[in-house]
């Protein structure tokens, strides 16, 4: 891995097939591999960038939402806030009207869809939006709902430790942090205690439904506490091959959806003796056996950067290796495309890093 | 084993020593609520008291906790909530994934829970479109205001109106205590 370019002043960027796209005070721009380029947007002082493809970029100023592709603006109008985009397809929603709309960009038409509430969201071949203890699945075709899914009542609460010795736990409500996606049928979401819950995918119907084991106790001595919710936002699901996995400090845990026990597997990385000494503080991305991510403090105080594999169960790499350059002020963003490491740190500063 | 071995304690005492009232009274407040969590899970201490209604110039944070994701404490000992620093506030924002890996606990001497998190809607509420500038103009952007305040959250006008109902008030101030 060795350092191959550095933007200053960037507040956004975005890795996509055809190039990236920065963002920032000074730079409003699309370029491609060889970093040249390729077309410099208007700068828009009050509007940020919110999301963008290999065809077009989203601004918005919470009011209104602008859509440009590589050459035109295509979509402007007031009083239309930018919710999420699919391919072609974005979700807008009327503030005057409250209600939420899809805009085509290709025919550049809106149509109404009966969406009520909106939150995080999902595609695949349903529409799955998720808030708090609701999902519901929805048609891409026509928005109509396909099922409407609710947590039963009190059932998956979990008494969750605090750290003062007069109220040592506390019960917590179960609410859905994260839709995973759909594997061989089956919607897998995450609850807020940890648990994984696999809906099926035309039907709603509950099928799956398994919590992280509580391996260590609590060690107020040990600086290494387990806490149950150890994956939470960090779980992911590798569709590919049927596996739910995780990195979060020290433990990495996985399930194979294939294996018809479907355990719950935890590996305690830290103490492995052939590993570098890195904990994963924040999430990056993950693509193939590799996990991208990186060990912070706090705010621009020193930061690095590492590779977690998969199949080793280990990590293969750290940015120490690349002295100095390898330890930033703070992280904001780690992303990898094509043989490339991208670094935005808390200073605004992007690295990239070539294989 | 105490907090005597955490990084930053030392600062404590010669906070403790400092002529400042302001300065005493901030760090008498968050020394009382620390007796009471157990030694051992406290990974870092720093008693940078910004005084009320000024910026805030060094930004760094009162307690980290052991534990992944990492737990913050910020002790105000405020008469009003809603005078807190907003770039203090933004680099707690930035660090954490969840208000609940956050927690603001006021001074019960001066204020209770309820007027705490009134005053801190309040502090919401005026600095709710600096929130949502993008990182380099001085806000956390889009996509973190998301994360922390809910999917549904995409507007600063939103995050008001969430404010003003019962369910959200409990919701977006589970962060706020006084102790």
């Amino acid at each position: 891995m060795k350092k191959i370019k550095e933007f200053n002043n960037i507040s956004f960027f975005k890795v996509e097939n055809l190039g990236f796209y920065i963002y920032g005070k000074a730079i409003n721009t699309f370029l491609n591999n060889e970093f040249e380029s390729v077309f410099i947007m208007p700068i828009l002082p009050n509007y940020q960038v919110v999301g963008c493809s290999d065809y077009y970029i989203v601004f918005t100023d919470f009011v209104s939402t602008l859509i440009f592709s590589h050459s035109e603006e295509i979509f402007n109008s007031a009083n239309y806030g930018y919710l999420t985009n699919h391919k072609d397809l974005f979700l807008v929603e009327n503030y005057q009207l409250n209600t939420i709309l899809f805009f085509d960009i290709k025919s550049k038409l809106f149509n109404s869809t009966n969406i009520q509430h909106w939150g995080q969201s999902y595609w695949s071949s349903h529409l799955f939006i998720q808030r708090k203890k609701h999902l519901t699945s929805y048609s891409l075709i026509n928005f109509t709902t396909f099922w409407h899914y609710e947590l039963p009542e009190g059932v998956y609460n979990v008494q969750r430790r605090t750290r003062y010795l007069d109220k040592p736990f506390e019960e917590v409500n179960a609410e859905i942090v994260k839709i995973l996606g759909v594997y061989s049928g089956v919607l897998y979401i995450v609850l807020n205690s940890g648990r994984i819950i696999g809906l099926e995918e035309n039907t709603g119907q509950e099928v799956f439904s398994k919590i992280e084991p509580d391996q260590l106790t609590l060690n107020y001595e040990n600086e290494r506490i387990y806490t149950p919710t150890i994956l939470w936002l960090n779980t992911q699901l590798d569709v590919e091959n049927g596996i739910i996995f995780g990195l979060l400090g020290d433990f990495y845990a996985e399930i194979d959806l294939k294996n018809s026990s479907k355990e719950y597997k935890v590996y305690d990385i830290g103490y492995q003796s052939n590993t570098k000494k890195i904990k994963c503080t924040n999430w990056g991305v993950w693509q193939g056996d590799e996990i991208f991510f990186g060990e912070t403090n706090f705010a621009k105080e020193p930061a690095r950067v590492g590779i977690f594999n998969r199949k080793a169960k280990q990590v293969t790499w750290t940015s120490d290796e690349l002295g100095d350059e390898g330890v930033f002020n703070g992280l904001r963003k780690i992303d990898y495309a094509q043989n490339k490491l991208y670094i935005l740190d808390m200073e605004s500063t992007l690295h990239i890093f070539e294989r | 084993m105490f907090h005597n071995v955490v990084d930053g304690f030392s600062q404590v005492i010669s906070d403790l020593k400092n002529p400042l009232f302001a300065k005493q009274d901030g760090v008498c407040h968050a020394v009382n609520d620390l007796k009471n969590i157990p030694a051992g899970t406290i990974s870092k201490l720093d008693m940078e008291f910004e005084e009320p209604g000024k910026p805030c110039v060094k930004c760094t944070f009162d307690v980290k906790e052991n534990g992944t994701p990492p737990k913050y404490r910020e002790y105000k000992s405020y008469t009003d909530a809603s005078q807190i620093p907003l770039p203090q506030f933004l680099n707690y924002l930035n660090e954490i994934t969840s208000l609940s890996q956050l927690k603001y606990i006021f001074n019960a001497k001066k204020l209770n829970s309820q007027q705490a998190k009134e005053g801190m809607k309040m502090f919401l509420k005026t600095n709710a479109a600096n929130l949502y500038k993008s990182f380099d103009n001085g806000g956390i952007g889009l996509d973190k205001c998301k994360q922390l305040f809910g999917d549904e959250v995409t507007s600063p006008q939103k995050l008001i109106s969430k404010l003003d109902t019962q369910e959200g008030f409990n919701e977006l101030l589970i962060f706020v205590d006084a102790k």
